[in-house]
């Protein structure tokens, strides 16, 4: 009974009693999110953007990204950059655009001109200056410390004594090579970006990603859809000779939690599905269509002979056991700190950031294989919205869950109140992981996140 | 061009969608829905998108034919659809409308719009422009296709698009 064990971060761990708590001040106190990004955001590689996105010589995209602003750039000669949008001289914002192409940025505030590598090209005044000024390097707009990628998933970090990308994403990497192994000739960024504010700390949306107790309740309305549109399909299918039987079987919960648990059991870490470094995930055999590469009765049967055919185009590219691991399961992967992608319903991938304790910006894209067929794209893209985005049938639910959950924090200091991801640390009954899930991927991340704010 | 008698007039438009404004803003989404065709569409492109986005080559907030939309309207009942529990109060404005054109699929209305939403204590705002395609079917007429384009480029600080535009 001794061995609770209170930490300075803000989670409280009695393994004996099977307790793990998060306080409450750790979303709603200044101090905790001032040390957040002194000890988290500036140390931790931290996802920019995809590769797709700088299509061209030239191209180029503004975004923010940990709270800074940046350009995001492929030069004259290809090479991919990250630069601070401000410029060398007094602080200018140097590109004012979202994106587009060009082979130098004029900052509009004295005229200096810089190239899309960064360096400086051109003063005004230049004859104001020492003869050579302008080439010095640090003269030119300033790199983001360290720059690295993944299979076309661009990380900054900066920390320029940061482990490399390759070592840090650990466990995480075959889960980006199931997204990335999904197209023959490469995965692209879809047009479409969605940013939008909640008004809760990140770490509640991160928290969200990683939950499987809310999803009967928060997201009941979806599944009544669904199941509705499950039901449809099922007539229409059977109307044009298909047989459904597989896919009653694949949608029981027995068999979903079977892949749960076969997935819990392949892994040998101290933690459930700790992918390493504080990142995590779970896959689950799907119950819906997925855009690739597997047809679903809710699905006009018109969609089924291309799916299928990619689906044997894929076995023959990886084999048969990694193209159902690929195609017919669900994954979530989320890496720490605040990179969550999901593949289900299309790929979505997230971020999120908090420059106040009860405020985050959100920003999604979704990533699609480049040569799928018209059909298949827009396919995609109207199933993504049943349940993703701003106004999906889904994630808005989740919006006002933890936007709930933020506002009830305030007084929480009142009776020093404690969250309570406990589920799974000393169960009672072992079985239930199996048919209910647990909350120790949350404990995961809050552990991985108390190691960093000690550190 | 229509025949005079197919074509809709601005002020038939203006009763429509005035009408359409008001049963909005008192949640009787089922009298709503009636207002549309049965190949009836309605798009909200994601922030920051081209007027002539394409929702099957770029991801939309909102991408709507009448089977979805039956649903949004299934689910906006219920209790347990959580960000519209209780329902928001919204006001509905639709300004600047004008006849911009009559085709073989109907008359085309172009206007603004300028939606206020408020929920525990917080008001958010949708403004934009709107488009909409009216078709005469017997004596009625129907909204075949409506398209609100976001005059801003991110959710912020609303967060999530919950209500009809
Ligand atoms: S601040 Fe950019 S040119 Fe002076
Ligand atoms: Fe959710």
């Amino acid at each position: 009974m001794e061995q609770r064990i209170e930490t300075p971060a803000g989670i409280r761990v009695d393994q004996s009693n099977g307790l793990f708590q998060v306080s409450r001040k750790v979303f709603t106190d200044p101090e905790f999110l001032k040390l957040e990004h002194e000890k988290i955001f500036e140390k931790c590689w931290l996802y920019f953007g995809h590769d797709s996105e700088l299509p061209e010589r030239g191209s180029f995209l503004t975004r923010t990204v940990a709270g800074r602003d940046f350009i995001f750039s492929r030069d004259s000669a290809g090479e991919v950059h990250v630069l601070y949008n401000l410029c060398t001289h007094r602080g200018g914002r140097v590109c004012r655009e979202k994106s587009g192409k060009a082979s130098v940025f004029q900052c509009f505030y004295h005229g200096w001109v810089f190239g899309s590598d960064g360096a400086l090209r051109l003063i005004p005044q230049e004859g104001a200056y020492p003869e050579g000024y302008k080439n010095d390097r640090e003269r030119g707009l300033v790199p983001v410390p360290r720059l690295e990628q993944y299979r076309g998933f661009w990380f900054i970090n900066l920390d320029a004594n940061a482990i490399s990308l390759f070592d840090y994403l650990a466990g995480a990497k075959p889960y980006l090579d199931n997204i990335a192994d999904q197209s023959e000739v490469g995965m692209a960024i879809v047009p479409g970006a969605q940013a939008f504010q909640v008004d809760a700390n990140w770490k509640l949306w991160h928290e969200n990603g990683m939950d499987p107790f809310h999803v009967n309740t928060v997201h009941q309305t979806y599944f009544e859809y669904s199941t509705d549109v499950a039901k449809i399909g099922k007539e229409r299918a059977q109307a044009s000779g298909i047989a459904t039987e597989v896919f009653d079987r694949k949608a029981s919960a027995e068999e979903m939690m079977k892949g749960r648990y076969a997935a819990l059991m392949q892994t040998a870490t101290k933690m459930k599905l700790d992918l390493g470094n504080g990142h995590m995930a779970y896959d689950y055999p799907a119950n819906h269509g997925r855009p690739f590469a597997q047809w679903h009765p809710s699905w006009d049967p018109k969609y089924k002979p291309e799916l299928d055919q990619s689906f044997e185009r894929l076995v023959a590219r990886v084999g048969e056991e990694r193209a159902k691991r690929i195609a017919l399961y669900d994954h979530h992967v989320l890496i720490f700190p605040n990179l969550a992608i999901v593949d289900n319903h299309g790929i979505m991938i997230r971020t999120y950031f908090s420059t106040k304790p009860e405020e985050m910006l959100v920003q999604s894209w979704t990533l699609a294989p480049a040569e799928e067929s018209k059909e298949i794209r827009r396919l995609r893209l109207y199933s993504y919205m049943d349940f993703l985005g701003p106004a999906g049938f889904g994630t808005p639910d989740d919006v006002e869950a933890i936007e709930a959950a933020q506002r009830g924090y305030k007084g929480a200091e009142d009776y020093d109140g404690w969250n309570d991801v406990s589920a799974g640390m000393l169960p009672a009954d072992p079985s239930s992981f199996v048919r209910n899930g647990d909350e120790g991927r949350m404990r995961v991340f809050w552990s991985k996140w108390a190691e960093y704010m000690h550190a | 061009m229509l025949a005079p008698q197919t074509a809709v007039s601005l002020a038939e438009a203006q009763d429509l969608i005035f009408l359409e404004a008001e049963l909005l803003d008192a949640w009787r989404l089922d009298d709503w829905i009636k207002l549309y065709t049965d190949d009836m569409t309605y798009l909200v492109p994601s922030p920051g998108m081209p007027a002539d986005a394409s929702p099957d080559t770029r991801l939309f907030l909102i991408y709507d034919d009448r089977f979805r939309m039956e649903n949004r309207v299934k689910r906006l009942k219920k209790r347990t659809a959580h960000s519209e529990y209780p329902h928001s109060t919204t006001v509905h404005m639709y300004g600047n409308l004008r006849v911009a054109g009559h085709d073989a699929d109907g008359t085309v209305v172009h206007g603004t719009f300028h939606v206020s939403r408020y929920k525990d204590g917080i008001m958010d705002m949708f403004i934009g422009r709107a488009r909409y395609q009216l078709l005469r079917q017997g004596d009625a007429v129907l909204i075949r296709h409506k398209r609100c384009d976001l005059g801003m480029d991110a959710l912020v600080p609303q967060g999530r698009l919950t209500i009809i535009l």
